[in-house]
């Protein structure tokens, strides 16, 4: 399964912090470059009747599954803690009124930010990924198909037909979504 | 049961003679007891000879089979606390190239040293002037396994690194203890006369003793440090320095980027 959104992790490493001293020495606070996500794609598991957004790193990693309120559950690394992929409960979702798109990424995006203190840079990336990619992500989530947009990331069309195999790096990533168990692959 | 499916060639040799030297360790202590003694003797007088010969070698014996399994078992280990493989000092040397294309000032001054993160410190100072026994030497500390550029061994080279920020020694202790990307530039020029503010800045913000500047007179004028991982585990910091007032940090990340992957895998094998 292919259907990753590429963004741009020269953009969303901004510089986070940059002090200047009196004798002009700058220095440059930047989050991990393996704390950026290069990419992001969601998908329905109609098995599991879960939807999931999902997030690549330059490293992968064994996740693990933390339910995170009702309707979210968090996919987090086994080693580092980053977010790997937010996980709605669709019956959940449904039961408490959550329908669209757009309410589904506003609780996604509230499941992560209550997170926010276990690794915050990293959690603050993500939810501002949630909310650049919203409007793909909220088509995937309505089954309609994404359009392309102008932002200050990059887009990479959805492929309309079978992907031929793709590289190493694309395929290698976090992992498919588990229909049973507590915890992702090594 | 060992699974030698995880193990190379050199490492399932290193394992037998391990074992066997332990196991020979343990057989020799057992043979030693009396009761063992009596009843091979009683069954085979010749055996109980070769047993009393070694009962009365015991004292070196054992002794010697201890240590030669320790040895066999912690060499190859400590070979890698001290030295990365070829293979990641050649990826060095394209992290230097790619990572100071731009530069105009003399090459040698430009060096990229990958430091690996140990729980215990083996050398008596730190190079952030911390000593051992006054800081923890359990607590954990960032030694230079390789280095990329000229005329400078990262022999020695040891910051200390535990996981709070306000304890970590120098750029690459605070890099690994805030798991960020940390970066100084513009810093003061040490190559002339040494004035004491130059000193005193330089210090403050690479943290790094005012004395051990002055001793050394550092070439660097600007410097960065990150993590390193291997599949998610902290492995290390990479730090780059250069006589360059800044670093191109855009083309350090983007290929840093590119060959992770390959690096933690180098690393991972390590």
């Amino acid at each position: 399964m292919d259907g990753w959104i590429e963004l741009d992790p020269e953009w969303l490493d901004r510089r986070r912090e940059l002090n200047t001293t009196n004798d002009g020495v700058e220095i440059l606070v930047f989050v991990s470059p393996y704390d950026v996500p290069d990419a992001v794609r969601a998908h329905r598991d109609k098995a599991a009747d879960i939807f999931v957004v999902e997030f690549r790193y330059i490293q992968d990693e064994p996740w693990s599954r933390h339910p995170c309120n009702r309707m979210i559950a968090l996919r987090t690394g086994s080693h580092s803690g980053r977010l790997l992929g937010v996980e709605i409960d669709l019956r959940k979702a449904r039961n408490n009124g959550v329908v669209t798109g757009q309410e589904a990424m506003r609780v996604a995006v509230a499941g992560v930010d209550s997170q926010l203190l276990s690794h915050r840079h990293n959690f603050t990336l993500a939810t501002q990924i949630l909310k650049l990619k919203a409007s793909d992500l909220i088509a995937l989530y309505e089954g309609r198909p994404r359009q392309l947009e102008s932002s200050a990331t990059s887009v990479t069309p959805p492929p309309t037909h079978r992907a031929p195999a793709a590289p190493a790096r694309r395929t290698a990533s976090p992992k498919a979504p588990q229909t049973s168990g507590e915890s992702g692959p090594a | 049961m060992t699974n030698w499916s995880g193990f190379s060639p050199p490492q399932r040799v290193v394992w037998l003679t391990g074992s066997a030297l332990s196991g020979a360790a343990v057989a020799l202590a057992v043979a030693m007891n009396d009761g063992v003694q009596r009843t091979a003797a009683g069954a085979w007088s010749g055996f109980g000879v070769a047993l009393a010969a070694l009962e009365s070698n015991a004292w070196w014996l054992i002794p010697t089979f201890v240590l030669s399994s320790v040895t066999v078992f912690s060499v190859p280990r400590l070979k890698h606390w001290f030295s990365a493989s070829p293979s990641t000092d050649l990826l060095l040397d394209v992290y230097r190239t790619r990572s100071f294309q731009r530069v105009k000032e003399d090459a040698r001054y430009h060096h990229v040293t990958l430091f690996k993160h140990v729980r215990w410190n083996v050398w008596p100072f730190a190079w952030d002037g911390r000593p051992r026994l006054l800081g923890r030497p359990w607590g954990g500390w960032l030694t230079a396994v390789s280095n990329a550029g000229p005329d400078e061994s990262p022999a020695g080279r040891t910051f200390y690194a535990p996981n709070d920020a306000l304890q970590a020694g120098g750029v690459p202790g605070s890099s690994w203890a805030k798991r960020s990307f940390i970066a100084v530039q513009n810093l003061p020029d040490l190559a002339g006369e040494l004035r004491d503010e130059a000193v005193s800045a330089y210090a403050l913000n690479t943290r790094v003793p005012q004395w051990r500047v002055r001793a050394e007179r550092p070439s660097a004028r600007s410097l960065c440090a990150f993590p390193v991982e291997t599949n998610g585990v902290p492995w290390g910091v990479l730090v780059f320095t250069s006589r360059e007032r800044d670093l191109d940090l855009t083309a350090i990340k983007r290929f840093h980027r590119d060959v992770a992957r390959v690096l933690g895998g180098l690393l991972g094998e390590a």
